[in-house]
């Protein structure tokens, strides 16, 4: 049996540096690890938070439909009747059977702008004869396209205050809104724009002049939200047919079509 | 026994890991990472902000996927651009790198299925990356660009998340933990 040789004077003070080095290495993981778990907290903490935060606003600007102060003549779905007599609000008169048909909007839509000029009139004269009642949903889907502005809803709270306050002025400041359509990707038309276009189709100054009061702004957010839920995907136009999606097959470009879509939905 | 390695020897320094040639990718890897990473930055950042912006917008643009219960749209909707933000904000300091990386490239492959599923099932919506989103025409819709884009981020990605370290990071600079 043979005794390990005795370490000499030289090897033992290696021995020791190589133990003092490991134990250093070890502090500086552990440390390392402290600092790593302290950092990662304070992240986690202030993602939480900015989190929260973002929900809380996300949430503050989507209150329901039913808990907003909504135009006189609005629909439970967001929606602002017209019938015979082209006054907001009034949907009677029709003849038995009329189609009711819907129409989502953003006043910032170039083909909702397209779709009024292409059928507009097709549309007045049908709900005039009573074969149809419009519904119109003014709807904010556009409000990043105006440099901040959110013309488009500024311009669906001016419609919904007129609905409110000067029924029978709504279509003709709607159909003076869209002549005048801002580009997308502008700043829109300026406050003071669409109060004159208000007054120029009819509206009293004195209602024109409550447009910046943003009385109805919170029921135009909540009625596109409406309108997102109900339809699943908010484009604009959408036109619905007694409730029934428009056929994408039918093209509403060409004359004659939608009309022939209303009179075969009339049965 | 003289050849045998004394076992209270100092221990030579062990070689490198990853890559067993060292060199130029070594050297370069640090520098092409900070790129990439700042990169990843600025697409979660674009994507982010365009959406916190418009977060109704936000909110029906994750309602068009028709996949998730309505109960959780608005949650989803109104927290992602945040945590976009946040994860740029992680790559651009080269905090957590890693992390950061990975759950980028995860949130991206969630998208990926997201667009397949549409594109799938007929939809035609816009994917609502960088805001907007929703409803489109047929004829609007490009969701091979969409995926194509999103696999690149995937890649991407995965580059910073298997080579973490970078120059001018957090990580770095203050010694954190890979």
């Amino acid at each position: 049996m043979s005794t390990p040789p005795r370490p000499s004077k030289a090897n033992r003070r290696e021995d020791a540096r190589a133990q003092a080095l490991r134990l250093k290495e070890e502090q500086q993981r552990a440390a390392r690890r402290q600092r790593t778990f302290a950092v990662a907290g304070l992240v986690a903490g202030v993602a939480i938070l900015a989190v929260v935060v973002a929900l809380i606003l996300g949430q503050a600007n989507s209150t329901s439909l039913d808990k907003t102060a909504a135009p006189a003549s609005a629909t439970a779905s967001g929606g602002i009747l017209v019938g015979k007599d082209g006054i907001a609000g009034k949907s009677d008169g029709a003849k038995a059977g009329a189609v009711t048909v819907a129409l989502y909007s953003d006043f910032m839509c170039p083909i909702c702008k397209s779709f009024e000029q292409i059928n507009g009139a097709t549309l007045d004269q049908l709900r005039e004869s009573g074969d149809i009642v419009m519904e119109y949903h003014p709807v904010s889907i556009l409000d990043r396209a105006a440099m901040g502005t959110q013309y488009s809803t500024r311009a669906a709270n001016a419609a919904a205050t007129v609905a409110d306050q000067a029924p029978d002025k709504f279509l003709p400041f709607m159909t003076s809104l869209f002549a005048d359509q801002p580009a997308e990707n502008t700043v829109g038309l300026s406050d003071d724009q669409i109060a004159q276009h208000a007054v120029d189709a009819g509206v009293p100054q004195a209602v024109a002049d409550t447009f910046t009061k943003g009385t109805f702004t919170s029921w135009v957010g909540a009625a596109t939200e409406q309108a997102s839920k109900d339809l699943g995907q908010l484009g604009t136009p959408t036109i619905l047919l007694n409730g029934t999606k428009l056929d994408a097959k039918v093209d509403w470009r060409v004359a004659g079509a939608l009309e022939a879509a209303i009179k075969a939905a009339q049965g | 026994m003289p050849g045998t390695p004394d076992v209270h020897d100092v221990p030579s320094p062990a070689p490198p890991r990853g890559d067993p040639r060292p060199g130029r990718w070594q050297q370069w890897q640090p520098w092409v990472t900070l790129v990439l990473r700042v990169g990843l930055a600025a697409v979660a950042f674009a994507a982010g902000l365009a959406k916190i912006t418009d977060l109704p917008a936000s909110v029906r643009a994750v309602r068009a996927y028709e996949i998730l219960p309505e109960a959780v749209v608005p949650l989803v909707g109104d927290a992602l651009p945040m945590v976009e933000i946040l994860l740029g904000v992680l790559l651009l300091l080269g905090l957590f790198t890693r992390f950061a990386a990975i759950t980028f490239g995860a949130l991206m492959v969630v998208f990926i299925i997201g667009i397949a599923s549409a594109w799938a099932r007929g939809l035609a919506i816009d994917c609502g990356c960088f805001g907007g989103g929703g409803s489109i025409t047929p004829d609007q819709t490009k969701y091979p660009l969409e995926i194509l884009r999103d696999l690149g981020l995937v890649a991407v990605s995965a580059v910073v998340a298997w080579w973490p370290r970078t120059r001018l990071s957090l990580d770095d600079s203050l010694g954190l933990a890979a």
